[in-house]
């Protein structure tokens, strides 16, 4: 008999929060397979290939980012780092070795069941499950096959780069999206450095999407990462 | 004394001591106020003046000096000569003398007027063994003394017969070059072409003239050295070409060789006094060269605050000043305090701290020498007493008999600091380097004792608040989660599904509660040690203020926040990261410090290269007088609700500000409540940004219709 609940690998070296984050997906309806070196982990992925990798980036016997790096060469499966305050420029090299999300410990439960669900969902959607043109949060809804944006049912208008940049967030919606990534691609590798850009044309998103500009609850700013398009 | 001169010394100019110039610690224990002063020369004989004079001085417990004067006559002292005056004066520095070098024209009046300035009631004289007639026609500095000494005593020792005598200086040692001879011959042919022109129309009083002005134009210009030649040559020359019978040697009338005669001395008198001038302008230009040298050392080293660069400043200003190689040594610093540095006897491993552009680097011989200098506080090497034949000099760097140092010198040649006013010049920088080396230790000291204490207070405070603040939350963690887990499985006394939640949320609590304070801790340790890089992005403050918002979105709970930004606010230069961290503590603090359902605002206004941002509460306000203890390390107001932090958040808030440049200030607020406001700095513009349609690929994402325009 096959099991059909989603199976997560959790590489993480700390047994207590290895046992509380299979502990709470085995009640949250995931199936969890446990690995406490980068190793056993990569063995693990090549045996039995699982659905998602909860990945710590402080493993002793490796870094998590080369693990990282090791695993997208043969592997598509989403990865969700997990890494500390203050270590910005990590979770960036993480996310840009090709992590899908990360999470800051300490993280509350609900928030990670969220990434998983985000994670799982992009994964079906690389899988070739038709994805949905119409993308809703709140009260404001993208039409991506009509390139239509409406707040309220009212029809918002949007420059070429902010729709252009708020299309990037709705295909990643619920994942960070990294400033580099939103860069490159809207602007060209050239422009890969000027975040500022980025900033004034997402202040410029604010102002037409959310409700208060400066208390956004749809477009969230990741200091120092990225932005991140709530989905749910 | 064998000094004696060609010129009549001057009477002594003498001040009387207006005051006495003497302190009572110099005066020492025994006879209050006396002074002795002896003179050295040369002279074997002076050694013996001078052992004299150092019993007569322990016998009166008396302080005693030693007092070389520098005379033009000094130039023509041999190597021998030479090397017997410092042997002298420094056997007089050996037996406790106070040794000075004074500069001037005759030895009497100079020491005379030494004596007066500074207050020596006893001048003690080798007697002269000269022949009587010797002093009749050159004079005796003995008598000179004697006779302008004043109220001060006079002992004339005698010294042991026999000493050799130098014949009195008629003639001031020359030191022209060959080249300058050349030019007087040719000033002479030019006074002789002219004298042919001049006896065309005149007599021959006035060709003397002519010869007369060749010769004072000589000495002035080259020295009396050719301006002899000159004198020699021109009476020559005019008894040659002008005195008749013209074109030989020969000479008609006796009352030429009166002319001659006085010919040959007007101009032997005019080299001489010439020369005499020179050599004084020489001197004080030399003397002025010395005051400005040490000066602009003094200077120089009063600039500096740190012990290597001061070091590495004085051996850069000795080595341009004396043309040689220089370096100064100081003791390894592993952690050695100043105060076990002079007492350290045993090998002191020096380390070469500094040395000049062509360093070099002493070889075993040299490192032991120098550290020979530093155990024993002694100078030592090339024309010292110890090692003379070594090819460095090393110069103990000492302050208030402490060696702090050692400066280590390589003359280009062997002559070049044996002149005793050189020698005393660089003792003189030696003392000036040795006092700024130890201002430097000690202010090194003193900075590193207010570190360690502030460290030790940091730690303390740091420890015992950690200890409790951490302490409490865990507690209540643990407590909750053991009762929870004893209850487990206990059907009888199963408590009520509400009373679990409860339980279960204080444990949530306490654990988040605990995570603020690590984060602000481990915060606190990262801008206390410095080691925060900034990353500046252009940010517009709206996504700063909204970023910490949401973080705080759970905390917020029934407050009311009010975001008041400029439409026309510039992008500001600031890390995300820390940024959103100061907006995140300071609307923490205001929440934490007011009651519910108050309202906060955040609020921001440019200004000319500036931003100020305000986050205003209408809390109880700053306790009166602690506008900027708020923020210092674990300050806790009074009025908290609800459970407060370690006392860090506004002390994060305060680093993270300066180190943007910006500065931050706590304010009560009229009506009740506080301000906290701080202002970041603009440096700069954005770079500017490309036109909206310019895409990386051009796709055609055009949405009609065009609604709003970008900025």
């Amino acid at each position: 008999m096959t099991d059909k609940r989603p199976q997560v690998l959790v590489i993480e070296d700390e047994p207590s929060l290895r046992r509380f984050l299979s502990v709470t997906l085995r009640t949250n309806d995931y199936q969890a397979v446990e690995a406490e070196t980068a190793q056993k982990g990569l063995e693990l992925v090549a045996s039995r290939p699982p659905d998602l990798i909860l990945l710590d980036l402080g493993l002793p016997d490796l870094d998590g980012i080369e693990l990282t790096e090791q695993l997208r060469q043969w592997s598509q499966v989403p990865i969700i780092v997990l890494s500390a305050r203050n270590r910005e420029t990590d979770k960036i090299r993480a996310l840009d070795a090709g992590a899908d999300d990360y999470l800051t410990k300490p993280f509350a439960v609900g928030e990670l069941l969220a990434r998983l669900r985000v994670a799982l969902r992009h994964r079906a959607r690389a899988q070739g499950a038709a994805g949905d043109p119409i993308f809703e949060v709140g009260d404001v809804r993208v039409d991506l096959a009509r390139r239509q944006v409406t707040r309220g049912g009212e029809e918002v208008h949007l420059t070429p780069i902010e729709y252009r940049i708020l299309t990037l967030l709705v295909q990643n919606a619920g994942k960070v999206t990294t400033h580099k990534h939103l860069l490159t691609t809207v602007w060209g590798p050239k422009h890969a450095g000027e975040v500022h850009y980025l900033r004034v044309y997402m202040a410029q998103l604010r102002q037409k999407l959310e409700a208060d500009p400066n208390r956004p609850h749809l477009l969230l700013t990741e200091a120092g990462i990225g932005y991140r398009l709530k989905s749910e | 004394m064998t000094f004696s001169l060609g010129s009549q010394p001057a009477p002594p100019a003498r001040d009387p001591p207006a005051e006495p110039t003497i302190s009572p610690d110099d005066a020492g224990p025994g006879a209050a106020g006396e002074r002795l002063l002896v003179c050295i020369s040369p002279s074997p004989l002076s050694a013996l003046v001078v052992q004299a004079t150092w019993r007569m001085a322990s016998r009166l417990r008396v302080p005693w000096v030693a007092a070389y004067v520098e005379t033009p006559q000094h130039a023509r002292l041999s190597q021998k000569e030479r090397g017997r005056l410092t042997q002298n004066l420094r056997q007089a520095e050996l037996l406790g003398a106070e040794v000075v070098t004074l500069s001037g024209d005759a030895v009497a009046s100079t020491v005379l007027a030494y004596a007066c300035r500074c207050g020596v009631t006893r001048i003690v004289l080798g007697k002269p063994t000269h022949p009587r007639w010797y002093d009749v026609l050159f004079g005796s500095v003995v008598e000179d003394i004697i006779r302008g000494s004043g109220d001060i005593d006079i002992n004339v020792i005698t010294g042991e017969p026999g000493a050799p005598t130098r014949p009195p200086l008629l003639l001031i040692p020359s030191q022209a070059p060959p080249l300058a001879y050349g030019k007087s011959a040719l000033v002479l042919a030019v006074a002789t072409v002219l004298a042919f022109f001049v006896d065309q129309f005149f007599g021959l009083t006035e060709v003397i003239m002519v010869y007369l002005l060749g010769i004072v134009l000589v000495a002035l210009r080259y020295g009396h050295g050719p301006a002899l030649l000159t004198s020699t040559l021109s009476v020559a020359a005019f008894n040659f070409l002008f005195v008749p019978p013209r074109y030989t040697f020969a000479v008609a009338e006796g009352r030429y060789l009166v002319t001659f005669t006085g010919m040959f001395v007007i101009g032997l008198v005019i080299s001489n006094l010439t020369a005499r001038v020179r050599w004084q302008a020489d001197m004080a230009l030399a003397r002025e060269r010395h005051s400005s040298a040490l000066y602009s050392l003094t200077r120089a080293l009063s600039r500096e605050r740190d012990t290597a660069a001061l070091a590495r400043r004085a051996a850069l200003h000795v080595a341009d000043f004396f043309g040689c190689q220089a370096m100064v040594l100081l003791p390894r610093r592993s952690g050695r305090s100043v105060a076990s540095l002079g007492a350290q006897r045993e090998a002191p491993d020096l380390e070469q701290v500094s040395g000049t552009a062509d360093c070099f680097t002493l070889d075993e011989r040299e490192r032991s020498l120098a550290e020979w200098v530093f155990s024993h506080n002694d100078i030592a090497g090339l024309g010292t007493g110890t090692q003379p034949q070594h090819p460095s000099l090393h110069v103990p760097l000492a302050s208030a008999d402490r060696c702090i140092g050692v400066l280590a010198l390589r003359p280009v040649s062997r002559q070049q600091l044996m002149e005793p006013a050189q020698r005393n010049l660089l003792i003189a920088f030696c003392d000036q380097i040795g006092m700024a080396l130890l201002r430097a230790l000690w202010a090194d000291e003193a900075q590193r004792t207010a570190r360690r204490a502030e460290r030790e207070e940091l730690r303390n405070t740091l420890l015992s608040s950690v200890s409790h603040d951490l302490r409490t939350p865990l507690a209540a963690i643990a407590g909750t989660a053991s009762t929870l887990l004893q209850q487990e499985g206990r059907a009888e006394t199963r408590m009520s599904e509400a009373l679990r939640r409860e339980l279960l949320e204080a444990i949530c609590e306490g654990a988040e509660h605990m995570n603020r304070l690590v984060i602000n801790l481990l915060d606190m340790t990262r801008l206390e040690f410095g080691d925060i890089q900034l990353h500046k992005e252009w940010i517009p403050l709206s996504e700063v203020i909204g970023s910490a918002l949401n973080r705080l979105e759970q905390r917020l709970g029934q407050h009311v926040v009010a975001v008041n930004l400029p439409a026309e606010l510039p992008l500001i230069p600031l890390d995300p990261v820390l940024a959103e961290q100061l907006l995140h503590n300071l609307i923490e603090n205001a929440i934490k410090y007011t009651p519910p359902g108050t309202l906060i605002e955040i609020s921001a206004a440019a200004a000319p290269n500036m931003v100020t941002v305000a986050v205003a509460d209408r809390g109880p306000g700053i306790p009166p007088d602690a506008e900027e203890r708020v923020f210092e390390k674990f300050f806790r107001g009074p009025y908290r609700h609800g459970k407060g932090g370690v006392g860090l958040g506004l002390t994060i808030c305060r680093g993270i500000v300066e180190a943007h440049g910006g500065q931050i200030s706590a304010t009560s607020r009229s009506g009740g409540g506080a301000v906290f406001c701080f202002t970041m700095p603009i440096e700069g513009e954005p770079p500017p940004m490309p036109p909206d349609g310019v895409l990386a690929e051009s796709a055609p994402d055009e949405l009609a219709p065009q609604g709003a325009p970008a900025p």
